[in-house]
């Protein structure tokens, strides 16, 4: 996933998050979209695009929301690294397993947003470990989903590159791994 | 070597972050110009967003499921001329209230000023209840005005609006609350939001108040953002609290899950005389 690709996929999570699925539902939906961008991100291009598209997509959320600006950039960025480092280490490649690593990196998201706001006195954030519960299912499936819309895109991007290769096909990984 | 700079890089993106959230915490909420920039910025994404699905709403709505419009127009052809006669019947009431008011040299009913605007977009993440809407500097907006709908309170304009574009915390947010009163016994207290993002409770009413399930509870005007008497939800229980206050639940008047349209309080007579600047 390129840079270009990744800041436009965070885009587009967040504005499907706060609109879209608005719009459709009529209620707030407990998922977390931009969060399952990050993953999928971080376990594509590394920690390196984990920490840029988190700290992008976070902010992004931070502005939009009624939070702390900041809080929501620092927690995907820590999670995007993470998993990201995860995903250099650990065989992360079948839908099912991004999936599960969209459910740990949703527990570990929850772990630092909630956190962080307990040190904060001046904003506290709705919900509990209910809420927290049905977001890491949720998250899981919808990453299963994005996976499932995402796949033929990608093939036929790949088919595209090879018929004109170059330097400018070349992804996050092959920018900044060691 | 690579790796090292990746380190750092990390290291550098969680201290600004770090620095962000401690100037807020340290100073007044949200940061001024970057904050207000990039709203603006993603305000409009939502904007462009939430006018395409509402044309395709509309031309669904005006178009598509035109089926028993015909029928429809004339049952409201109907209820317009039921209404009609009911509002000349009111206006006969206003016009009599009016000459009472006179007579007994009462304070006229004071009108608010309000700005229609239209819910553009939701809060992003689901930890916080805050609405986008369409209307900003441009249109008058500051923060902490407050935003009322015919059903009742809505919530208050927060951090520094964009040029089309503010921020609304629902009263229903963990961090909202108003000064209340029950409307049956005056009994004031302050209404705050649960935690559950859903509905409200009401705190600061002593054991010894006669509050019941069914009262209705509205602004008291008392925190200089919303006008006295607007409709906040009715009470659905009440309990004897541990300390001196009683524990009281209420649901919301307004719904929010549907929330398409609010109004935005711009001026209100009362607090204006009263010389409450905002």
């Amino acid at each position: 996933m390129s840079p270009a690709q990744a800041a436009l996929a965070a885009a587009a999570a967040v504005t499907v998050q706060t609109t879209l699925a608005w719009s459709v539902s009529g209620t707030v939906v407990n998922l977390d979209l931009p969060l399952v961008v990050v993953v999928l991100a971080a376990l594509s291009g590394g920690p390196l695009a984990g920490l840029w598209t988190g700290t992008a997509t976070g902010l992004a959320q931070d502005v939009l929301s009624g939070g702390i600006v900041g809080v929501s950039g620092l927690c995907k960025c820590v999670t995007g690294v993470a998993v990201g480092l995860a995903g250099e280490r650990l065989l992360v490649t079948t839908t099912w397993q991004r999936s599960l690593m969209a459910a740990a990196a949703t527990l570990l998201h929850a772990g630092c947003f909630f956190g962080t706001y307990a040190l904060i006195p001046t904003a506290t954030p709705i919900g509990g470990w209910t809420e927290v519960a049905a977001q890491t299912v949720a998250n899981a499936v919808a990453a299963s989903i994005v996976i499932g819309a995402v796949g033929p895109v990608r093939r036929w991007q790949r088919s595209g590159q090879r018929q004109r290769p170059g330097p400018a096909a070349e992804g996050w990984r092959s920018r900044y791994a060691p | 070597m690579k790796r090292r700079r990746a380190g750092y890089l990390v290291l550098g993106v969680l201290v600004a972050h770090l620095v962000v959230i401690s100037v807020q915490v340290d100073t007044s909420p949200g940061t001024s110009v970057l904050h207000a920039v990039t709203f603006g910025l993603l305000s409009e994404a939502q904007r462009l967003v939430s006018s395409t699905v509402a044309a395709g709403r509309d031309l669904w709505d005006g178009y598509v499921s035109l089926r028993g419009a015909h029928e429809e127009k004339i049952e409201l052809q109907e209820q317009i001329a039921r209404l009609q006669l009911r509002l000349q019947a009111q206006d006969a009431l206003v016009q009599q209230a009016h000459s009472l008011e006179r007579l007994l040299e009462l304070d006229r009913t004071v009108e608010l000023m309000t700005l229609s605007a239209r819910v553009i977009g939701i809060d992003a993440t689901p930890w916080f209840r805050t609405i986008t809407v369409d209307r900003g500097l441009r249109d008058g907006v500051e923060t902490e005005l407050a935003v009322i709908a015919p059903g009742g309170v809505v919530g208050r304009v927060v951090g520094t609006p964009g040029m089309r574009a503010a921020r609304v915390q629902l009263i229903i947010d963990r961090n909202a609350a108003a000064g209340a009163l029950v409307e049956r016994t005056r009994v004031p207290g302050v209404v705050v939001g649960a935690g559950d993002g859903m509905s409200l409770r009401m705190e600061y009413v002593s054991n010894l108040e006669d509050v019941q399930v069914g009262d209705t509870i509205v602004t008291s005007g008392a925190d200089g953002i919303y006008p006295h008497g607007l409709t906040v939800g009715t009470v659905t229980s009440v309990r004897r609290g541990p300390s001196l206050y009683k524990t009281i639940d209420i649901e919301p008047a307004m719904e929010f899950d549907r929330l398409e349209h609010v109004l935005i309080v711009t001026h209100d007579e009362r607090l204006a005389a009263a010389g409450d600047v905002r």
